[in-house]
């Protein structure tokens, strides 16, 4: 088991009277990917201010890389962190942006040049080093923004929603560019997103957030599984001309109701899934798709929020 | 060696991408009118070359001091507002070497503006041997005056809720440390010359007319400086105790 | 270059056997342009066995010329208070005071003392005004168009490098 990297206890924040973050504890292990979930105003982005020491707690400690809190410069240093809507400054190009942040990271000019130049070829921006981020999309400058991450080879990442408001090919492709980092470097990524599939993919963690407390972590098979054997209820779609049928034998079936919608069948069962699809199947009755509820993370990340909008 | 890094920065996002040359332009535009007219003499209908000598000097020092509070004043709640502040405080760099560096970069605005009067400040006070003196004058108390009030925007800045908040209340500010100076005669009275010592802007200003248009030795009036020279002290030590403090992700009085 | 001189002459008044204090002047004769401003310090001192009470000094501008003087535009403050001074005291006090007038000018200076006793005058301050200075336009514009242009080219020259880098 890889050592831990990451270190939460009791994590508290207040604003005012309002509390944001409220008694969080966890642990990352080197090289994980954890993906961090939770509706909005879950506390995720406080969270990650308060580990990339923006943000000072109100209660609790952490640590980092083994570095304490109370060594926020420290922690600084071998961290990186892509926040939230970051902003770029328009009238830099890629490449003085990488380097500013390099020399600020203690690189010299030379070594924040290198560096400068291998980061945007990493990140896919090689040809575009030259122009002003002012003329980048947006996935190009979260891009950027992972390059600008990386500038101090950090043992811990912290990516705040870093495929908001891209479309998909934009979120594949940071997701990708993500798993890549965390795979080539073995640095520990904590990933705040919303593009649940996607996490489920990149993620080896999870840690779910509803109101500032964790509700749920471990691995995303666990996380998944334990929603799914709650559940008992699933969608059967066959031919719409089949449809009348298949509610008929599904409802004979004791302790199942049946809601009919076009060629959808949504049913609920006491005793589970298997022989509600038997039945279906032996009244030959063509099953097109069978899916059942619970057996996604976003179903889980749902139930655990209470239908919290992500 | 961070705080230079920083300032290096700033002056580059300033000057070679920013605000800093349109706004020298302007100014000097400002300079070119004024100094025409005071050297024609037929609008402005100056008694004698001091005087126009004094005028573009006082317009150089007042508008040196407003551009760098506006810039001083945008620093942080600007970039707050532009979202790269957070970028800025997630490196190791101290908040100390932050706000140094930003007091640097406005204060390179106060040295263009100085530069930029100096060939007006010749053209005018030829032959009356006033040019040196003049320009002393200016660099002593004007760089008193921007540095105080560079340092007073920043903490304006790092302490306001937005963007306009920080200009705002920066300007009313140094609309209200100005007004005095149009007030005539103030120092006659014993009321009067309190007011005018005790408020750095009308002080400075108030120390150069006296030197340079009424002749006084830079001895004779040294007293008229001590509210200038607290002032940059005071502001320094303000910003050195509370930079660290008040430089932060979110601004307004009671924010996390 | 110099146009005009105006001369301020201190009119001395003999002071009166009977008077306690003395006023002087730093300096008897000055030079200067119409728009100049002088600055008069003269010193007064209580040269009688028994304190003073208050003050008043007051300065005063005379033409030797005929040229009309209004004290006013002269110095919007002549008349300043002093405190009472004991045996042998004394006590500074000048004026700034812009001449806005041509010609040739005493300037003096008085102190009032309370009661019956007579005034004290200081020395005349001789002053010559010489007339106004005529600017050189011709000075003057060249650098009211240089500066502006090479700061224009500045300008210029910023926005197409961020053009270039767009």
């Amino acid at each position: 088991m890889p050592g831990v990297t990451l270190e939460a206890r009791e994590l508290s924040k207040w604003f005012g009277s309002r509390t944001a973050v409220d008694s969080v504890s966890f642990t990352v292990h080197e090289g994980e990917v954890i993906g961090l979930l939770g509706p909005n105003g879950a506390g995720k982005t406080t969270t990650i201010r308060m580990l990339s020491t923006v943000l000072a707690p109100t209660g609790g400690d952490f640590a980092v890389a083994g570095v304490p809190s109370s060594r926020p410069a420290d922690i600084r240093a071998r961290i990186g962190v892509l926040p939230e809507s970051a902003g770029y400054p328009p009238h830099q190009t890629g490449l003085e942006y990488l380097m500013y942040h390099g020399r600020l990271f203690g690189l010299s000019r030379d070594e924040a040049r290198q560096t400068a130049v291998r980061l945007l070829a990493q990140v896919g921006l090689a040809d575009r080093a030259q122009t002003r981020i002012a003329t980048y999309s947006r996935g190009m400058r979260q891009r950027l923004g992972i390059a600008r991450a990386l500038v101090n080879n950090p043992s811990v990442m912290f990516l705040d929603e870093p495929t908001l408001g891209l479309d998909p090919a934009g979120q594949r492709e940071i997701l990708t560019l993500v798993r890549t980092i965390a795979e080539a470097r073995g640095t520990t990524v904590v990933l705040s997103t919303h593009t649940l599939p996607e996490v489920e993919q990149v993620c080896s963690a999870v840690l779910i957030m509803n109101e500032g407390k964790v509700v749920v972590s471990g691995s995303v098979a666990e996380v998944t599984s334990t929603e799914a054997a709650s559940r008992q209820s699933g969608r059967l779609r066959v031919p719409p001309d089949q449809v009348a049928r298949a509610s008929e034998v599904l409802q004979r079936l004791p302790g199942v109701s049946v809601e009919v919608s076009k060629d959808v069948v949504t049913v609920t069962s006491a005793d589970g899934m298997n022989n509600l699809v038997s039945a279906v199947l032996d009244a030959g009755i063509t099953l097109l798709s069978f899916e059942v509820d619970g057996a996604r993370l976003s179903d889980a990340f749902l139930a655990m929020t209470r239908g919290g909008t992500s | 060696m961070s705080a230079r890094i920083i300032a290096g920065q700033e002056c580059r996002d300033l000057w070679l991408s920013g605000r800093g040359p349109v706004l020298t332009f302007a100014y000097a535009l400002l300079l070119s009118a004024v100094t025409y007219l005071a050297a024609t003499n037929q609008i402005l209908n100056f008694l004698e070359q001091r005087e126009s000598v004094n005028l573009v000097l006082q317009i150089a020092v007042a508008v040196g001091v407003l551009l760098t509070l506006v810039v001083a004043a945008d620093a942080i709640s600007g970039e707050r507002e532009r979202g790269t502040l957070e970028s800025l405080l997630l490196t190791p760099v101290s908040r100390g070497s932050i706000v140094l560096g930003k007091l640097v970069a406005a204060m390179s605005l106060w040295g263009m503006v100085f530069v930029v009067a100096v060939p007006y400040l010749w053209v005018l006070g030829n032959g009356v041997a006033v040019v040196g003196e003049a320009l002393l004058l200016g660099l002593v108390v004007g760089t008193l005056l921007a540095l105080s009030m560079a340092a007073v925007g920043l903490l304006i800045s790092a302490r306001a809720s937005t963007n306009k908040v920080s200009l705002a209340a920066s300007l009313f500010l140094l609309l209200a440390l100005f007004a005095p100076t149009q007030l005539p005669a103030m120092p006659t009275s014993s009321v009067g010359d309190l007011l005018v010592r005790i408020n750095p802007v009308t002080a400075g200003m108030h120390y150069i007319g006296l030197v340079l248009l009424k002749g006084h030795t830079w001895t004779q009036d040294l007293s008229y400086l001590i509210s200038p020279v607290v002032a940059v002290v005071a502001t320094a030590v303000a910003l050195i105790v509370l930079g660290p403090r008040i430089v932060r992700l979110t601004g307004g009085v009671g924010s996390g | 270059m110099r146009l005009l001189l105006a001369a301020l002459v201190l009119a001395l008044f003999p002071a009166t056997a009977s008077a306690t204090v003395e006023v002087t002047v730093s300096e008897s004769r000055i030079t200067g342009t119409v728009g100049q401003y002088l600055n008069i310090r003269s010193t007064v001192t209580n040269t009688g066995p028994s304190p003073t009470g208050k003050l008043i000094a007051h300065l005063n501008v005379a033409s030797l010329n005929d040229v009309y003087v209004d004290l006013e535009d002269w110095t919007a403050a002549p008349t300043q208070s002093l405190p009472p001074l004991g045996p042998g005291e004394r006590a500074e006090v000048s004026w700034d005071v812009q001449a806005v007038n041509a010609g040739v000018f005493n300037v003096y200076a008085v102190v009032l003392p309370d009661g019956s006793e007579s005034l004290s005058v200081s020395p005349p301050i001789h002053v010559e005004v010489a007339g106004r200075r005529t600017l050189s336009a011709g000075g003057a514009l060249p650098i009211a168009l240089i500066v502006p242009i090479l700061l224009g080219i500045a300008v210029y020259a910023v926005r197409r490098r961020l053009q270039n880098t767009a």
